[in-house]
């Protein structure tokens, strides 16, 4: 179910058509080839010169949470919007270009939303016009493809990501400030200074404060609830783990951590039901944070990191959302790399989204 | 347990071997090779000693290096553990001594001469290596200096742990030629030969050299290589034959329990599978061992799911990342609310693929995951009886797996007490083997 039908002075079609597209300031003719490929390489170099760059250096995810609370949940594609700093030079050269995407430049780059970027781009400069594109994938393939068909390889996992970060900003974010999220702006969460010296943790919870200050964006990724629950099923073992790894680790970047079965060695796993197990990079992020929003501490007589009682707090009212094998169940498992959503899933996913933020909802409408 | 108690059990297990002159059988087992007259007139024209350091050679090693040009030997390289294997079943468990065989296959004498020869330097000033590993390491050379110079002195230059609260976590890491003492020192003495200025980082301050006697050297790792090579020559002469008795190792072999293609392919995957295939069980032998195999049986299908994966995309050994059973986390131990959490020593790996290799696990292809065979599911049964995590939580001591030496004799007792079990538990599955069948039914679920 939705609110789509509702009617408002809201004009949600406008609204959603406006995140569809991004503006075209000139026209200015470029014969070059540009390859875009996954990642932000290239970032700094002049577009006009550049013969290859990162779909994430041009395109910056946009997030959909400016609707009145009355139209959530919602069902979103991936919104984008220029980076601010390219913004209409890149229109300007990106006109008449001919364009090729490639996978394969940076195997360790995650390429999903890369192909939403790569596809707006090609459809909004060269509508239904085919380009050679290389896909990563358990066979190298290569073929032609308009923007709107790339982005269709990758479009129920832009549109389940978008979604689930929007609703969350909405609704999961009022739930989180009703139970009583402290002000992540705080320097609170080492008072004794304990965290590892290390400059890449510094930089870690740094990252996290300034999600959490700016917009909450961290808190409101699907992997952020995976860790809570995670640390709500947690063993003394995995606690102690984690404190030795945040209070001793150099390298952040490396840290693979395991808690509460569903989450091993940096892995998402979930119950083990659904394989192949997805890994991740970024899981220690969103322990920082739970530090940083105050839903994790460092305590130093346990040495665990553990659920604050806010963190506790909010793990129990939302128990009913625990679902370990979320994403994992919709994986297609001959497509090992990059973990993709296939395109007759999408209905399941839309189901599941619905559902889950319906819950989310009349949980925190009853706070 | 008391150590005059620990004392009378070793001498109890150990009389066992009288008629079998266990004097000459230890004595046999501790001596290295000995010095031909050949190798004695080679000439050693680059170094009158030798230099030796911890750990294995980035590059060149001396595998590929001819004899008289390698300077600096690497004791990794040049010494490898030698487990006792005299005697007979029944003689079983006993507590032999400490030994170690050269592990290059080629040229050792002249090593041998080296040593045996001259002055030698050893050097941990430069050494990624944790503590235990550098433990291990002047227990080599140790060995080596009284093997072949008794009673002569080395020049050390060691590391000093104590002053560092916290020690780096990084698993062992390959030294840089760049930075090799070594090299400085020879150029400092005057030898011949060329290298690169921009290899040697001279803003680092160089620790002096000291003399030390190779009792003193080896001293704080003594407990845990009597014990450590006790246990792996009991489990060498008990452990392993239930393991091929119950797993059908042999039979396996011929095919059925294999790896997959995609790890024979990568040569540091298949040499364990294929080494233990041959007969060198060099890692199943190992303390570590039971560890893995109990975190294996207590594992969620979540982390063997991952546990396939990670063995699937790691290119090398130390990379795959293996967390098992709330008792590893990425090759780290820890077992309990005071239980130190042992860092990782750079080895998890090569116990899955032995275990692999002999029948106990499975690569299951089409389920994306590592399970038990049926023979690994009766072992487990066997050995549940034996008391491994008791034997495992005395062993706990500190964070680095340095075991005191006062405890030693208390754990030789511990040793033979957990072997003594194992023997009375595969006697009774040779007995009996049909009363420890898994029910599938329960097995799978």
């Amino acid at each position: 179910m939705t609110d789509l039908a509702v009617e408002q002075e809201f004009d949600l079609k406008a609204y959603l058509k406006d995140l569809s597209t991004i503006p075209l300031i000139d026209n200015t003719y470029r014969p070059a080839t540009l390859t875009l490929v996954p990642g932000s390489i290239n970032k700094k170099e002049a577009i006009e010169t550049a013969k290859s760059i990162g779909t994430d250096a041009i395109l910056f995810e946009r997030q959909a949470d400016k609707a009145p609370y009355e139209f959530y949940p919602m069902l979103v594609d991936q919104p984008y919007e220029w980076r601010f700093s390219r913004f209409g030079r890149t229109a300007a050269t990106l006109s008449n270009r001919t364009f090729v995407y490639d996978e394969l430049v940076d195997p360790k780059e995650a390429c999903i939303s890369s192909r939403l970027q790569a596809g707006l781009i090609m459809h909004t400069f060269q509508p239904g016009v085919k380009f050679p594109v290389r896909l990563r994938s358990p066979e190298v393939v290569y073929q032609t493809m308009t923007g709107e068909e790339l982005a269709a390889t990758a479009a129920v996992v832009g549109r389940f990501h978008a979604s689930y970060v929007a609703n969350f900003l909405v609704i999961g974010m009022k739930a989180f400030f009703t139970l009583g999220m402290v002000d992540p702006g705080s320097d609170n969460i080492d008072p004794l200074g304990k965290l590892s010296p290390s400059a890449s943790a510094a930089v870690t919870v740094a990252h996290s404060r300034t999600w959490a200050t700016k917009c909450h964006l961290w808190t409101a990724y699907y992997d952020f609830m995976s860790v809570l629950f995670g640390m709500k099923r947690s063993t003394m073992n995995q606690r102690r783990m984690l404190y030795d790894q945040f209070t001793t680790t150099e390298s952040f970047e490396d840290l693979k951590i395991t808690i509460g079965g569903s989450i091993v060695s940096g892995y998402l796993a979930g119950t083990g039901r659904y394989t192949p197990a997805v890994k991740r990079t970024n899981f220690h992020s969103f322990v920082a944070e739970l530090l940083v929003i105050g839903g994790a501490c460092l305590d130093t007589d346990l040495q665990e990191i553990r659920l604050t009682d806010f963190g506790n707090k909010v793990a129990e009212t939302f128990a009913a959302l625990d679902d370990q094998d979320m994403m994992l169940k919709w994986y297609d498992p001959s497509v090992c790399m990059p973990p993709n959503i296939p395109a007759d899933r999408a209905t399941y996913v839309d189901e599941w989204l619905l559902e889950y933020f319906t819950t989310m909802k009349a949980i925190a409408d009853k706070l | 347990m008391n150590s005059d108690l620990g004392a009378d059990m070793c001498q109890l297990h150990n009389a066992a071997f009288d008629h079998i002159e266990l004097n000459a059988l230890f004595e046999k087992h501790v001596a290295l090779p000995k010095i031909s007259p050949e190798d004695q007139r080679t000439k050693v024209y680059l170094n009158p000693g030798a230099s030796v350091v911890p750990g294995n050679p980035f590059a060149p090693s001396i595998h590929g290096d001819s004899p008289e040009y390698s300077w600096i030997l690497y004791l990794d390289d040049l010494l490898t553990p030698s487990f006792f294997t005299g005697g007979d079943y029944e003689n079983y468990p006993l507590i032999p001594p400490i030994s170690y065989k050269w592990k290059v296959k080629k040229g050792f004498s002249l090593f041998a001469s080296k040593v045996r020869d001259g002055d030698v330097y050893y050097d941990e000033s430069y050494t990624d290596l944790n503590e235990l590993q550098l433990m291990n390491s002047r227990e080599k050379v140790a060995f080596l200096v009284e093997s072949l110079s008794p009673g002569a002195r080395v020049n050390v230059r060691l590391k000093d742990f104590t002053v560092s609260e916290r020690p780096s976590r990084t698993p062992a890491t390959p030294r840089k030629p760049t930075s090799d003492p070594c090299l400085r020192k020879q150029n400092v003495d005057g030898y011949d030969f060329d290298f690169d200025p921009d290899w040697v980082d001279t803003t680092l301050e160089e620790p002096e050299w000291v003399s030390v006697s190779t009792a003193g050297l080896a001293a704080p790792i003594k407990a845990n290589s009597t014990l450590f090579q006790a246990y792996a020559a009991n489990f060498l002469a008990i452990g392993i034959p239930l393991i091929k008795r119950i797993c059908k190792t042999p039979k396996a072999a011929a095919g059925g329990i294999g790896l997959p293609l995609q790890y024979t392919m990568r040569p540091k995957f298949g040499r364990h599978y294929h080494s233990w295939r041959r007969g060198d069980y060099l890692w199943s032998a190992h303390f570590p061992w039971p560890r893995h195999f109990l975190a294996f049986a207590n594992s969620s299908l979540a982390e063997r799911n991952v546990l396939y994966r990670e063995l699937l995309a790691a290119d090398e050994l130390k990379d795959v990342s293996i967390t098992l059973g709330d008792a590893i986390f990425c090759g780290s131990f820890i077992g309990g609310r005071n239980a130190p959490i042992l860092r990782p020593q750079g080895y998890s790996c090569e116990f899955i693929l032995e275990m692999i290799a002999a029948g106990i696990i499975e690569v299951a292809e089409k389920e994306m995951t590592i399970r038990f065979t049926e023979g690994g599911r009766i072992l487990h049964n066997v050995l549940s009886s034996c008391g491994f995590e008791d034997l495992q939580s005395q062993f706990s001591h500190d964070t680095t797996g340095l075991i005191p030496f006062e405890k030693t004799k208390e754990l030789e007792v511990a040793i033979l007490s957990h072997f003594i079990a194992m023997k009375s538990a595969a006697k009774a599955y040779y007995a009996d083997p049909e009363s420890y069948a898994v029910d599938k039914e329960k097995a799978s679920a």
